[in-house]
């Protein structure tokens, strides 16, 4: 220690300090580039990706400029969703209650045709189990239960062994 | 003379026990800098060396380029599934495992008498998910209100693959619900971009061609029956609806409920572009019928679209 001031005379000091304050810069930059390849390798595997903006829509990134050919096929399935809409609707408009169908039971499958406009009765009645008395449960389960009017539409019984 | 020595002497000590300050707070300063590095790197950074379940289950096993083509006889995946008598009860939270369907409208769910529809799970399965498991996740960014178009999204949907953006009706069309549920779910070769998807009957076309990865089952019972077997799973897979005019209404097969052994039961299929975000068609005798014979307005269920 009583040598140090001969030693630091002159430039040896600043030097060192130099030398020290170079050192310092490598190290922080270094660390810097590590930081960034950590990331760059993390990447690839999608499940780490930063949450998408939720108001971007990645996969039609020219939503607002879409070309005329776009633009034509989205005006033309527009029509084709209206009109798969407009059956949907006019089914719901002819009979009110035709999403309350099928009628289910273990023995037996009620749906109703929409081009015949006719009850199919599906019947899988049990051995010994009167057929006749299967379709009075049916009809009287769409009256009560579906609250459909039975009495305005024909039946088509399909009794299956 | 010796004073002017003393300073100097003094001097440097002062310029050495700077220095060393200056060094043991940048080595401070680098191990904090470190630290706070180190400790925002997420749990998947910090094990990036670790195999990924995608890198487990799926790179290694199904390259693209060697997509396994179905056999002639394929092997049965699940047992069949009779679910007897259908299920129904009232109004259930978006997060149960069920739709709940009103009579006349599938919002309303007033009463116990409303079909409860279970939603489908399984079926193709990209890196983000199941294709069915992203419809879901859309169906309920549609409309909510009890009567009315389906065809407007909003919030948007994300996945892990990218996200959807929101859409003011009637831009919603049935179409891009398709492709968002594939791109959703880690399939980007459809694309809202490219004309020949945005329209369902050239996309219809498309997938007739069997395009890489891709395969189109023409409709028949017993692609039904099939699929109740396990033999050919077609949840996820598109399901196209020909219209009278040649216009064609695609949507996702949710699921088949199978009443009894004689192929009785109900497919179901979620849309945009239409009043119900889920439509339920009979099958008979593993035909599903009110379709192709038997109406003037839909012509037909063309078949469906599926991923190999």
């Amino acid at each position: 220690m009583e040598n140090l001031p001969e030693f630091l005379k002159g430039k040896r000091l600043a030097l060192i300090v130099g030398a020290l304050i170079v050192l310092l810069i490598v190290l922080m930059v270094f660390s810097t580039r590590s930081n960034n390849q950590s990331q760059s390798v993390v990447q690839p595997t999608q499940a780490v990706q930063p949450a998408p903006d939720e108001n971007t829509d990645i996969f039609n990134d020219s939503q607002n400029a879409q070309s005329p050919e776009v633009q034509q096929a989205i005006s033309e399935q527009i029509q084709a969703d209206q009109e798969y809409a407009d059956w949907q609707q006019s089914n719901s408009d002819a009979y009110s209650w035709i999403r309350k169908l099928p009628l289910t039971a273990v023995n037996y499958f009620v749906y109703f045709d929409l081009e015949k406009k006719v009850f199919i009765g599906r019947l899988y009645p049990k051995t010994g189990e009167n057929v006749d008395q299967l379709k009075s449960e049916v009809l009287n389960r769409l009256k009560t239960e579906k609250e459909i009017p039975v009495e305005n539409f024909q039946f088509e019984w399909m009794v299956n062994p | 003379m010796d004073k002017n020595k003393y300073q100097r002497k003094l001097t440097i000590e002062l310029l050495y026990h700077l220095a060393l300050g200056i060094v043991v707070t940048g080595v401070g300063l680098m191990t904090v800098v470190l630290g706070v590095t180190l400790s925002t790197l997420n749990a998947s950074a910090q094990t990036w060396f670790e195999p990924t379940q995608k890198q487990g289950t799926f790179d290694f096993t199904q390259a693209p380029t060697s997509v396994p083509k179905p056999s002639s006889a394929p092997k049965v995946t699940k047992p069949p599934q009779i679910t007897g008598p259908l299920p129904t009860g009232g109004a259930v939270p978006p997060t149960a495992d069920v739709y709940c369907i009103d009579d006349e409208d599938p919002d309303g769910c007033d009463d116990q008498t409303a079909f409860h529809v279970p939603k489908g799970v399984g079926g193709i399965s990209g890196t983000c998910g199941t294709v069915i498991s992203q419809s879901h996740k859309l169906v309920n960014s549609l409309p909510q209100f009890l009567k009315g178009m389906r065809d407007s999204l909003n919030p948007a949907v994300s996945s892990n693959c990218g996200s959807t953006g929101p859409y003011s009706s009637p831009n919603y069309i049935s179409t891009f619900f398709v492709i968002d549920s594939y791109n959703l779910a880690g399939y980007n070769e459809l694309s809202k971009n490219n004309a020949s998807h945005v329209n369902a009957a050239d996309m219809l076309n498309w997938w007739k061609t069997n395009p890489p990865g891709y395969k189109f089952i023409p409709y028949s019972p017993t692609a039904i029956q099939q699929h109740a077997s396990g033999q050919q799973d077609l949840t996820g897979c598109v399901m196209f609806i020909n219209l009278g005019s040649g216009r064609v209404h695609p949507g996702i097969f949710n699921i088949y409920q199978q009443v009894n052994s004689n192929g009785d039961g109900v497919v179901s299929m979620l849309q945009s572009g239409a009043r119900y975000f889920l439509d339920r068609f009979i099958v008979a005798g593993w035909a599903i019928q009110n379709t192709p014979q038997h109406q003037t307005v839909i012509s037909g269920v063309a078949g469906f679209g599926c991923k190999q």
